[in-house]
Formats: structure tokens, sequence, C-alpha cells
């Protein structure tokens, strides 16, 4: 006996087959055990599929997303970063670690307060969004900075890229916990949030 | 599936905003005036009608809730930065499938090293028969549970197929699409997919777990 092959037998039991084929296959089951039992079990694993309604567990996330903000404030971060060293490759007469330094501690508190302030808002899809293009333009901005470096300015700019990465992390740090902080605050007051995503089209 | 989605502008009558039309617009159509006019309102639309979807199919590729969230914004934020990416040469939606799980494939790349410690590592165990002892007391949920991490134990070619297919009601041939590979390619994934899920899920099945039998 011939056996259709496993192809048809998935346009079967996802219902894709056409009613003759339909038919067709119908008749070899109820003559073929071996295919009779392949297609049961088939059939018992799409069942078991179906019990897994939900994509993932809503309450194991968390009432804010402070992986998102901490990102936000990334980019903020990398965005102003990247600001800052542009304008020192630019300028005539650079200065020393330590004017980079006091100038990327007030940068780091221009951000903590920019994402304090985002944090407090809410969040809606289209901020995300638009701060998420953010993210991506400030990606694209870096890569096309890091292009333009003259190769005669890269001793200084290897110097000017630690202290940059190294202020950088600390920056990521102190937002993420001030943003935890933040959350905290707000679990106290009673919020949470209400994000689940609702069934689209 | 639906292949090409209205979405409707929320203008007011009154005619307030010079790119405003209260017209019916398509994917195709929103994404056309975001690329030549800058229409963000229309993406807006986009992105309303898509987020919901594109968020389910990022959270069963991945299972990880808050991840999904960051994906998708990529997704959408690259595509309002770059909407000449969509070049019309697909269908709206395929691109947008396409974009989303390939978005999905890479952020499992760029967590690779720490999902080797997570449910979702493609370990050699990773595919061994979940614990019987950790089914004896299995409820309902607990099942779900453990549907999941199969699927998510399952290598990432044949999970898109089983997302795309079995949960996202994609045809065959429109999951081909959107993978760019053969319909025949498609259903032998699937085939194996299962054949896969039912070794890891063995203990799970039980004569009346049966499926109802979907209608050609």
């Amino acid at each position: 006996m011939s056996h259709p092959d496993r192809e048809t037998w998935m346009d079967y039991v996802y219902g894709e087959a056409d009613h003759p084929e339909s038919r067709r296959l119908e008749e070899h089951l109820a003559s073929c055990a071996q295919c009779a039992e392949q297609v049961a079990a088939w059939r018992r694993t799409m069942g078991l599929l179906d019990e897994c309604a939900e994509p993932t567990p809503a309450e194991t996330r968390r009432p804010i997303r402070l992986g998102r903000v901490a990102r936000w404030a990334m980019a903020a971060a990398v965005l102003l970063l990247a600001g800052y060293t542009a304008g020192r490759v630019s300028a005539p007469g650079r200065a020393g670690l330590a004017a980079v330094r006091a100038d990327l501690a007030a940068a780091r508190r221009e951000v903590r307060d920019d994402v304090l302030a985002q944090a407090r808002r809410e969040m809606d899809d289209k901020a995300l969004a638009t701060l998420a293009a953010c993210r991506s333009m400030t990606d694209e901005r870096l890569a096309e900075l890091v292009a333009s470096f003259d190769a005669t300015h890269r001793s200084d700019m290897v110097a000017l890229a630690t202290v940059t990465e190294r202020e950088l992390l600390r920056t990521q740090r102190q937002i993420a916990a001030l943003a935890y902080e933040q959350t905290a605050r707000a679990g106290e007051g009673g919020s949470q949030e209400s994000g689940t995503p609702t069934e689209g089209g | 599936m639906e292949s090409v989605g209205r979405v409707r502008s929320h203008t007011d009558s009154r005619g307030l905003h010079p790119g405003a039309r209260a017209v019916a617009m398509t994917d195709e159509e929103a994404m056309a005036r975001l690329r030549d006019e800058g229409d963000r309102r229309a993406f807006g639309q986009v992105v309303k009608r898509w987020r919901a979807r594109i968020v389910r199919l990022c959270r069963r590729m991945l299972n990880d809730a808050d991840r999904a969230e960051d994906v998708t914004q990529d997704v959408f934020a690259r595509l309002l930065a770059r909407p000449e990416s969509y070049g019309h040469s697909a269908r709206f939606s395929t691109f947008l499938w396409r974009v989303a799980v390939n978005a999905c494939l890479d952020e499992r790349r760029r967590n690779a090293r720490s999902a080797a410690a997570s449910p979702l590592a493609e370990t050699a165990e990773a595919e061994s028969a979940v614990q019987p002892s950790l089914l004896a007391a299995a409820v309902r949920e607990e099942r779900a549970e453990l549907v999941r991490v199969a699927l998510a134990r399952l290598p990432d070619h044949y999970r898109a197929v089983v997302v795309l297919r079995h949960y996202e009601g994609l045809k065959f041939r429109e999951v081909a699409e959107v993978l760019e590979i053969p319909v025949g390619t498609v259903k032998s994934r699937m085939a194996e997919a299962l054949d896969r899920l039912a070794q890891m899920l063995e203990p799970l099945a039980e004569p009346g777990t049966k499926r109802k039998e979907r209608q050609p």
C-alpha cells in the first residue's frame, strides 16, 4: 500500500486539503492503521499546543518594564554622549580628561532628570515608538561618527571612548537604580501597569 | 488570514489636519504615505492594527514578555525610521511577519550566551522528555507551561513554522512566503515539529487529548 507523504497529511490535519483530496485521505485512513495512528498522534499534539493559549504568562511581566526604561535611558545617554563626543572631535583645542569627566557628569545628571520625567509619564505606544526611532537614529549617527574618525585622532578617540564607555556604564547603573526606586514608589502608590496587549486585527 | 489589513483614519470631518483624510487605507497605502509624505498618523494606524499580533508572535518566539515588547518596538521603530525598507514587492503582512520573525531570531542570537542557562537553550538535553515527576501534580496551567517550554525548546526554524501556522493561522503558502522557503519545506518542518513536540510532551498526551478536526 502506498501512503500519502507527510506534507500531504499536513494539508489534511490543518484543513488545507481540498474536498476531493480530503475524501481520498479519509478513505486511506479507514484502511491504513499505520497512517491513522500517525494522524491521531499529530492531532493529539495539536491539541496540546491549543492548551497553551497564551504565549507567555502575563503575570510574569513586571509592573513597569525596567528593561525598557533602562534602554530608553541608554538611548538618551548615547545620544548625549555622541553629541558630546562629536563636539570634542571637531573642537579645535581639546580639553583634558578632567574636563571630559565634568561634562559627562553634567550630561549624566541631565539624562537622569530626563529619564525620571519620562518614567513618571504614562508611556503610550506612540511615544515608545518615537523613542525607539530615536534610538535607531542614534545608532546610525554613532555609526556615521565612528566611520568619520580621522586616523590622526585615533589615540585621542581611544581615550575618549574609554572614558565615555565607563561613564555610560555608570549612568546606566544609576538610571536603573533610579528607575527601580521610581517603580517601587509607584508600586506603593498602588499603580500598576495595565499593558497586556489586546487582540489585534 | 486577511492579506491586506484595512485601516481607517480617525480624523474628524473638519479637516484640521492637512494630511488627514477620512478614507479607508490599506497597510500598503499607509506605508506609502509614510514614505512619500512622512505621514506618521497613517503609520500609527498600522501600528495600532498590527502591534498586538506582533507582540504575540514575539512572545511565542522568545518566551519572554518583556523582550517581546522590546523587539516589537524595534520592529516598528525601524519601519518608521526606514519606511523605504518595505519595497511593496510583497504584501505588507508578509513583509511585517518576516521582519518580526527575523528580529526574534536576531534577538535570540544576541542572547545566545545568556540563553544557555534558560529554558530556551538548544542543548543536547533540551529536547529530552519533560520530567514525568513534574507531570504527576500538573494542573492545567502547568500543562500549558510545559507546552510553552517544549515549544521554546524547538529549534528556531521549527518554532517559527509552528508559531506562524498553528498559532497565527497563516496558510502553509503564506508561511513559505514569510520565511522565504519552499512550501513543501514548511509542511515537512511542521510535521517534524509536531513529532518532536509529541516526543517532548509524551507524558502529557492522554487518549482524551484530541484536537477538533479542521475542515478544508
